[in-house]
C-alpha cells in the first residue's frame, strides 16, 4: 500500500505552508530578545554577588518563624527542602546560577512553555476541524488511505509540531544567551533535593528534564485539543473551546484543592505536571507517581478513542 | 456488452428517518461519459458521496472494477478520481503544491504527469499562484487534473460546468468527451443543465426523489413511430397553407399557418413528400427545421418539473 510516512510529509507542509506559522515562531524569538534585555538591565550589581550573606538570612529567619508548623505538610516540606539546599550551597561553596548568565537565561525559558501550549492548541484543534470547515476533507479522504491513517498522520503531525517548537524555544533561548550574556562551557551544577538528599546535576540535564515533563503535558494538550476538534468539525470552536476548558479545568482543580476536595486527584490538569514528584509536592498528598501516570493514561485513551470514533464512524457532509 | 466499471447496486441511504436514496442500480462502462441528471434534492450528491466512501451506505454497495466500496475501501478508491460539489483546495497553497500534496498520497505519480495535466487543463501560468487567488473556474480546472492524477479508470465530477464560462464549458466538454474516446476512462457527471448534457454525454440517467426513473442514450428517439414537429419557412405564405391544407385533409397530419411560418406535425417519413409538394406547387422554401424532443423535454416529462419532496 502507499506509504504513510507521505501522509505525515502532507501534514507537516499543511501547517507550514501558512504564514502566520512564522508568527507564532517570531513571537516566541521577540519574547527572548525582550527578556535578555530586561534581565540584562535589571540584574547588573544587584544581590546575587553576595549571596551567602543571603543565603544565611533566609535559613535563620525560616529557622526562627514558629508559624511554619502549622502549615500544611507539602508546603513544609517545600521550604525545608529551600533550606536544605541553601545550607548545601554555604558547605559547598556553590553560588547559586546567576539569571545574567547564559545557563540562567536559558533555564528561565521554561516560562515561555505555557504560551507553546496555546500554540500548539490552536494548531492541533484546528488540525482536523479545518478541513471540514473548508471542505478540503473531501478530496483528501477519497484516496487509497483509510480514515484512521489520515486521523493518525494529523495527531503526529501535532505532536512533532509540539516538539519542534519546543526545539526552537530551547535553540532560540542558547543563541540569545550567548549574544547577551556570552558562552558559558562549564555551568555550575544545578541542585535538587530527591529521597533525602541534595543531587548535583548539570543545568543542561535539569533544562532538558523540565522540557520532557512539559512534553506529557503537551501530548495531554494535543490529545485534548484533538478531540475537540474532531467533535466540534469547527475550528473557531474547537479552538475557543479547547483553550477556555483548559482554563476552567486547571482553575477548577486549584479551586477543590483548595476546599480540600480530594477527588480533583482524579481531574487529568490535577496530573499532567509529573515533575512535582521528583521536585516539590504534589497538589493532593494521597498522589503518587504511577497514579498520575495511570490517570493521564486513561485521559489519553479516552480522548483518542473518542477522536477515533467521531473521525471514522461519522457522514462526511460538508 | 462490456464490464462495467462501476456497479451501483441497490443502493439505500436513509438520513434519520427520511429515505433519500432508494434500490438505486445502474452501470458506468469504460469509455463513456454517464450523465447523472436529477431536479435539486434528488440525491446525485448523496450517491456520489456514497460511491466515494464519504457517508456510509444504509444498504447495497458500489463495486469499482468488482471491488466493494464498502469493504475494500482503499483498493476500490485507486481507480476512482472525483469532485464533490465544489473543488475545496488549499486556498494557502499554490495549484501546484495542491497536486503535489494529492500525487503523494497515490503511487506513482510523477511531476511529468502533473505538468501534462497542468497543461491540459490550460492552468500553466497561474500553477504556481496561490489557490486563493483563482477564480471558480480555475478552481474547476484544478479540481479536474487533482482527479486525473493518478489515471483513474472512472471519474466522478459533481456538477462540474459550474463557474465555467462559454468557451470553458465548451473545452470542458471536448477534453471530457476525449478523455473517454482516446483513453477509456469512464467519466460520470452529475448536472441539471440538461442542454450542456446533451451536448457532452453518450447516455444519461434520471433520478428523481432518490429512485431512478430512465436511463437511456443520448438521441434515442423513436422516430418511425412517433409525430415530429416540422417547422417550415416558405414564401409566399398563404399559398403554402393552402397546399399543405390540402396535402393534410383526410390524414393524421396537422397543419398550422403562422405568420412566416408552417408549423407541421407529421411522421418523418412524410417530410421530403412535403417538400416536394410545397416546391411543385411553386413555393419557395427558405428553411426546413425538424423540432426534436429535447433531453429537456423528456427530463420535464419523466419528473413532471416537480415540487421537490
Ligand atoms: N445531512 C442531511 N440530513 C438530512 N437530509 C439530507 C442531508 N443531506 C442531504 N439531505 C437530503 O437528501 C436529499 C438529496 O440531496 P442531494 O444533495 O443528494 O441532492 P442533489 O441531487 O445533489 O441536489 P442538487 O441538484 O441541489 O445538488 C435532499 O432531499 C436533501 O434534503
Ligand atoms: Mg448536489
Amino acid at each position: 500500500m502507499n506509504k504513510f510516512i507521505n501522509l505525515v510529509i502532507n501534514e507537516h507542509i499543511k501547517i507550514y505552508s501558512k504564514k502566520s506559522i512564522w508568527v507564532l515562531f517570531g513571537v516566541i524569538f521577540v519574547i527572548g530578545i525582550l527578556n535578555a534585555v530586561i534581565v540584562n538591565s535589571v540584574t547588573k550589581n544587584d544581590a546575587q554577588d553576595q549571596w551567602q550573606q543571603n543565603a544565611e538570612i533566609q535559613i535563620s529567619s525560616i529557622k526562627s518563624d514558629q508559624s511554619i508548623d502549622q502549615l500544611p505538610d507539602n508546603l513544609k516540606d517545600t521550604i525545608n527542602e529551600q533550606v536544605a539546599i541553601s545550607q548545601y550551597r554555604l558547605d559547598n561553596n556553590i553560588p547559586p546560577q546567576r539569571s545574567d548568565s547564559m545557563w540562567g537565561f536559558v533555564q528561565g525559558s521554561a516560562a515561555i512553555i505555557g504560551l507553546i501550549t496555546m500554540f500548539v492548541i490552536v494548531i492541533s484543534a484546528s488540525s482536523v476541524a479545518s478541513e471540514f470547515s473548508k471542505g478540503t476533507i473531501k478530496l483528501l479522504l477519497i484516496r487509497p488511505h483509510n480514515r484512521s491513517k489520515i486521523l493518525l498522520s494529523k495527531y503526529l503531525v501535532s505532536f512533532i509540531f509540539a516538539l519542534e517548537m519546543l526545539l526552537f524555544l530551547l535553540v532560540a533561548y542558547l543563541i540569545i544567551g550567548v549574544i547577551f550574556f556570552g558562552a558559558d562551557g562549564s555551568s555550575l551544577p544545578y541542585l535538587s533535593f530527591q529521597n533525602g538528599g541534595i543531587i548535583e546535576s548539570s543545568m543542561f540535564t535539569h533544562i532538558l528534564t523540565v522540557y520532557s515533563f512539559a512534553c506529557v503535558e503537551l501530548l495531554v494538550m494535543v490529545s485534548f485539543a484533538f478531540m475537540l476538534s474532531c467533535l466540534t468539525r469547527n475550528s473557531a470552536l474547537a479552538i475557543g473551546l479547547s483553550i477556555f476548558l483548559m482554563f476552567v479545568g486547571v482553575t477548577l482543580v486549584q479551586f477543590l484543592v483548595a476546599f480540600d476536595y480530594e477527588w480533583a486527584k482524579y481531574i487529568v490538569f490535577a496530573n499532567m505536571d509529573l515533575s512535582v514528584y521528583f521536585e516539590g509536592s504534589p497538589m493532593i498528598e494521597s498522589m503518587t507517581l504511577t497514579f498520575s501516570i495511570v490517570v493521564v493514561a486513561i485521559y489519553l485513551l479516552a480522548f483518542n478513542v473518542l477522536s477515533w470514533l467521531s473521525f471514522t464512524k461519522r457522514d462526511v457532509l460538508s | 456488452m462490456q464490464t462495467p466499471i462501476v456497479q451501483f447496486q441497490n443502493l439505500y441511504k436513509n438520513f434519520g428517518k427520511k429515505q433519500v436514496i432508494k434500490d438505486l442500480s445502474f452501470d458506468v462502462y469504460p469509455g463513456e461519459v454517464f450523465g447523472f441528471l436529477g431536479p435539486n434534492g434528488a440525491g446525485k450528491t448523496t450517491t456520489i458521496r456514497m460511491m466515494l466512501g464519504l457517508i456510509k451506505m444504509t444498504a447495497g454497495d458500489v463495486l469499482v472494477e468488482g471491488i466493494s466500496v464498502n469493504s475494500d475501501f482503499e483498493k476500490a478508491i485507486t481507480h476512482v478520481g472525483g469532485i464533490v460539489e465544489n473543488p475545496e483546495l488549499y486556498q494557502f497553497m499554490t495549484g501546484y503544491n495542491n497536486l503535489k500534496l494529492y500525487a503523494r498520497m497515490h503511487e506513482g505519480v510523477t511531476d511529468e504527469r502533473i505538468m501534462a495535466l497542468v497543461k491540459q487543463v490550460g492552468l500553466e501560468h497561474r500553477i504556481n499562484d496561490k489557490v486563493k487567488t483563482y477564480s471558480l473556474g480555475m478552481r474547476q480546472r484544478l479540481g479536474l487534473a487533482q482527479a486525473l492524477l493518478h489515471d483513474p479508470k472512472i471519474i466522478v465530477l459533481d456538477e462540474p460546468t459550474n463557474g465555467l464560462d462559454p468557451a470553458g464549458i465548451k473545452e470542458f466538454r471536448n477534453y471530457l468527451r476525449n478523455l473517454a474516446a482516446t483513453e477509456n476512462v469512464a467519466v460520470m457527471v452529475s448536472s441539471h443543465i440538461l442542454s450542456e448534457m446533451e451536448l457532452m454525454c453518450d447516455r444519461y440517467g434520471i433520478i428523481q426523489n432518490g429512485e431512478l426513473v430512465d436511463v437511456r442514450m443520448v438521441g434515442q428517439q423513436d422516430l418511425s413511430s412517433e409525430s415530429i414537429k416540422i417547422i417550415i419557412a416558405a414564401k409566399p405564405m398563404a399559398k403554402a397553407g393552402e397546399i399543405m391544407s390540402a396535402m393534410a385533409e383526410g390524414t393524421s397530419m396537422k397543419v398550422q399557418v403562422n405568420s412566416t411560418t408552417l408549423e407541421i406535425m407529421a411522421h418523418h417519413e412524410q417530410v421530403p413528400g412535403i417538400i416536394k409538394t410545397l416546391v411543385n406547387g411553386d413555393v419557395a422554401i427558405y428553411e426546413v427545421k425538424l423540432d426534436q424532443k429535447t433531453l429537456e423535454d423528456h427530463f420535464i416529462e419523466l419528473t413532471g418539473g416537480g415540487e421537490i419532496e
